[in-house]
């Protein structure tokens, strides 16, 4: 038996080892378990469970932190019906041996038409390049009378925006041609989120409870998202980044 | 849908058990006042969810849930992979399986410590999973840690195969190691969690991480072992 194997052992939970519930009512410190100090299993239980629970990123977190939080929320309904959406997963973590493009058009039986469709696909547009009228066609306003198509807008926010006297009672922004709903997020200088709310309105009013939380010279930023009737993102603001210099409200 | 259990074991936690709390102002509309979710406790959140009359309505109650806890999750991942890719991934992961058994959280603890549970489990099993890690820990199993018993000496094979029992290792570790020590140790032995991945969890911020704490460690453990072969106190502890 190696010294892994005589630790792994030692490591293991015990019938007298805490329960979630139980690590979670020493959390505070003000409680304590006589289990506790003499189990180095439940007290790596307890230190995870505190890392878990703690609020602050690390300082080089904050970004990769505030990355992953808005992936989750685009996949957020994936997340909810992995059959109907597509749960993204980076190439890195294939748990698949990768091959090479090259390798897998030719190795993969099924695959084998890909390649000389792909070459027909080329000489199809080349022609098609090739052969295409000098002039380009005429533009037409709403061609086929269907509903309007917007792009990707950048929201014009008007405030609350850089050094501020007071706290803001509310945030406020420029309406999106055909937005039927904005949603809004107030964070931290991590882009941990302190508050969202969704607002058919170009301002939503900030809860008292959340703007207890604006102290006097934190940094907080917020963005706004316009959404049309089906819920599609038409665009976002930049994120903007204000600081309240005392805590009355403005 | 089988109920996921919260902790680590199978005992029986009847005894704390809570019942999940019958929310209160069951009859909202599908089309709810964001703001007014914002003053909800993550436990009433779900059983408001469950509650729900309209699918619509439900899923806001989720989303909610799932938003104020995306940087709890994406920060717990992060520390386990060190890139953000691989750290999405497994929240996407671990909110899926949130999500698919949330109807067996009963209320018995926070839904923050529930949440936990369901991360602590998903990350260790990708960890352990993951080929590079072996490599990790072949590569440091070189050292002894515990024995060090000198060749030739006439009881080291029954000396070491005592060693192996649980309680006197344990009893060693409590003797000699300090908490972080003890932490560190049992994380990287007992869940093979690698040293960087300890290094993050605990936010160590010497500079070795938790690496210094190991060396440390498994040199109080050989004083100790020394002095109790010297004492003969190894059949005592057993």
């Amino acid at each position: 038996m190696s010294d892994r194997d005589i630790l792994k052992a030692a490591m293991e939970s015990t019938p007298e080892c805490l329960t979630a519930e139980q690590l979670e009512s020493l959390l505070d410190g003000k409680h304590s378990h006589p289990h506790l100090a003499q189990c180095a299993r439940c007290q790596a239980e307890l230190a995870m469970l505190k890392s878990f629970e703690a609020g602050a990123p690390l300082p080089d977190e904050g970004a990769a932190v505030a990355w992953i939080s808005a992936h989750l929320d685009r996949e957020l309904e994936a997340i909810k019906n992995p059959a109907r959406g597509r749960l993204s997963r980076p190439a890195s973590q294939s748990s698949e041996p990768r091959e090479s493009w090259l390798a897998r058009a030719f190795g993969l039986g099924g695959m084998r038409w890909i390649l000389p469709v792909a070459g027909l696909t080329a000489v199809a547009i080349a022609g098609a390049i090739m052969l295409r009228p000098e002039k380009a066609p005429d533009l037409q306003a709403n061609a086929g009378g269907q509903a309007a198509i917007y792009r990707s807008l950048e929201i014009q926010a008007v405030s609350p925006v850089g050094d501020l006297q007071q706290v803001p009672r509310e945030l406020q922004w420029h309406a999106v041609p055909g937005a039927t709903a904005y949603k809004v997020v107030v964070m931290e200088i991590d882009h941990s989120v302190l508050w969202t709310s969704e607002t058919k309105e170009t301002l939503a009013g900030i809860p008292p409870l959340v703007g207890s939380k604006l102290l006097p010279g934190k940094p907080i930023l917020w963005q706004v998202t316009a959404l049309d009737a089906q819920g599609r993102v038409l665009g976002s603001s930049q994120v903007e980044k204000f600081i309240s210099l005392s805590n009355s409200s403005q | 849908m089988d109920t996921l259990t919260i902790g680590y074991g199978t005992r029986d936690r009847s005894r704390h058990s809570k019942p999940l709390a019958e929310p209160k102002g069951r009859n909202l509309g599908a089309i709810i006042d964001p703001m007014s979710l914002e003053h909800l406790a993550d436990e009433e959140l779900v059983a408001r969810s469950r509650s729900a009359s309209e699918v619509g309505e439900r899923e806001q109650y989720v989303n909610e849930l799932f938003r104020r806890n995306y940087s709890r999750v994406a920060r717990w991942c992060l520390r386990f992979t060190a890139d953000r890719e691989s750290a999405a991934d497994l929240a996407q992961e671990i909110f899926a399986k949130v999500y698919q058994n949330l109807s067996s959280f009963q209320g018995q603890s926070k839904f923050t410590t529930w949440l936990f549970v369901i991360a602590r489990n998903h990350c260790l099993n990708a960890v352990r999973s993951n080929v590079r890690q072996a490599t990790e820990l072949s590569a440091d199993d070189g050292d002894e840690l515990l024995l060090e018993i000198p060749d030739g000496a006439p009881d080291a094979y029954a000396l070491a195969e005592r060693a192996a029992s649980a309680k006197m290792v344990r009893t060693l570790l409590n003797d000699a190691l300090d908490e972080t020590e003890k932490i560190v140790f049992s994380l990287h032995y007992g869940d093979d969690v690698p040293l960087d991945t300890i290094t993050r969890l605990l936010g160590l911020e010497n500079q070795s991480g938790a690496k210094a704490h190991i060396v440390s460690a498994k040199r109080k453990l050989a004083r100790l072992v020394q002095q109790w072969k010297a004492r003969g106190q190894y059949r005592e502890v057993l």
